[in-house]
């Protein structure tokens, strides 16, 4: 980033190349939506580098960047909140018509009793969208982009405490959605929890 | 193991703590524990109680079941040709080089050539093409401004004159109407003026009494 505020483009394209894919996933579990994802990851960084001779290097980058696509991301909703969240569109095997999208979940692993993988998709799609925004970039950033807490609060702008809160309010407000979902499919171990649980 | 109505936080010096998801320090220690966030006593408690309680493991599975199944989202990979669609949009609004971009998006950059962005990858918000388009709402935008701050200069010069006309007059009405007045003031410095004794050489004639 240094070089991109020194106004190196190699360095700049570099760094979309490395942050593209990232920002534009999160921008799509962020609004739902697969073109306004795709407008929005433009234009963060159209921003970043109309502002990178503001970056600091003392401040992390992918925080910054992210910061900046999570305040497109809530912009977006507040301004326009009927053109967000509409249900992303799933296949039978559960990952988007585009050749590119592939869900992270084993294809040949078996989903449940008589429930289909695009029924599992639709109902965690729904699920996450029926958070907050905060809880939904809070579950989204510590997910799959396995930020700690610390990191996901220098993007939200909050306390470690705030960021406890609002992880545990989603993961819980996210159990409860889920309920019906985890009764059906099979029982997957946790196997963290429990070589944790049997030391 | 008891909690007293009185201690409803979570307390790692007290081994007979009971905790329960309805105490929302608790159920935050243990998402904290499930996402490594926590270390120490804190993770004690934590690991402890679900390894003790069959409540609490049963919740704590089904948070840890829950953020599982967010695998099942499909994740993009993005493919060089968007990055370097976004590249091209960010340096042609840059100007910082010329950019081409191959309509078949090969992903091959060049930048010895103008910049040609095929029109279907850059968003509507970003297309410099509309702009271009139409040109005259602009210009007729431009010359309404324009007039109408030319406008505004003339009309106040013209107050401005008309004014001061104003006061001019004003004056010429000042003195017309107190004409008589203006006059008998003269007679007065007539008569003042005529009343000198040099004048008769008798100054009892023109006493007043």
């Amino acid at each position: 980033m240094i070089r991109v505020r020194e106004g190196d483009d190699e360095a700049f394209k570099e760094l979309i190349t490395r942050f593209h894919g990232r920002i534009h996933n999160f921008l799509k579990h962020m609004v739902g939506n697969e073109q306004t994802a795709e407008d929005l990851t433009q234009e963060t960084f159209l921003r970043v580098h109309r502002a990178r001779g503001r970056y600091r290097a003392r401040c992390r980058f992918a925080s910054w960047l992210f910061t900046i696509a999570n305040n497109l991301a809530l912009n977006r909703i507040r301004d326009n909140p009927s053109a967000n969240l509409q249900p992303l569109p799933v296949t039978e095997s559960g990952s988007l018509p585009m050749s590119h999208s592939t869900p992270r979940a084993s294809v040949q692993e078996p989903v449940g009793k008589g429930m289909e993988r695009a029924e599992v998709v639709a109902a965690v799609r729904a699920a996450l969208d029926a958070l907050n925004e905060n809880q939904r970039a809070a579950i989204v950033l510590s997910k799959f982009e396995e930020m700690s807490y610390e990191e996901i609060g220098k993007i939200l702008d909050l306390g470690p405490q705030a960021v406890k809160s609002l992880v545990n309010r989603a993961r819980v407000r996210l159990k409860s959605h889920l309920l019906g979902v985890l009764d059906q499919i099979q029982s997957r171990p946790i196997e963290d929890m429990d070589e944790d649980l049997n030391e | 193991m008891n909690k007293s109505p009185e201690n409803d936080t979570v307390n790692p010096s007290d081994p007979d703590q009971d905790f329960s998801f309805s105490d929302p320090g608790f159920s935050e220690l243990v998402t904290s524990y499930l996402d490594g966030e926590v270390s120490g006593a804190d993770a004690e408690i934590a690991r402890r109680s679900i390894k003790e309680s069959p409540e609490i493991r049963l919740v704590a599975q089904d948070i840890q079941r829950a953020w599982d199944l967010l695998d099942f989202l499909p994740v993009t990979v993005s493919p060089e040709a968007k990055t370097l669609e976004t590249l091209a949009l960010v340096l042609q609004e840059s100007g910082s080089g010329p950019v081409v971009l191959d309509d078949s998006v090969n992903g091959e950059l060049s930048t010895n050539l103008p910049p040609q962005i095929p029109e279907r990858s850059i968003s509507s918000k970003f297309r410099v093409g509309s702009r271009v388009k139409n040109p005259w709402w602009k210009v007729a935008l431009i010359a309404v401004v324009f007039g109408g701050i030319l406008g505004f200069l003339a009309l106040g010069v013209l107050r401005f004159f008309e004014a001061s006309q104003t006061e001019k007059i004003k004056q010429v009405i000042g003195v017309v109407e107190n004409i008589q007045f203006l006059r008998d003031a003269n007679d007065i410095d007539f008569l003042k003026a005529i009343a000198v004794p040099e004048l008769f050489g008798q100054p009892d004639s023109v006493a007043v009494p």
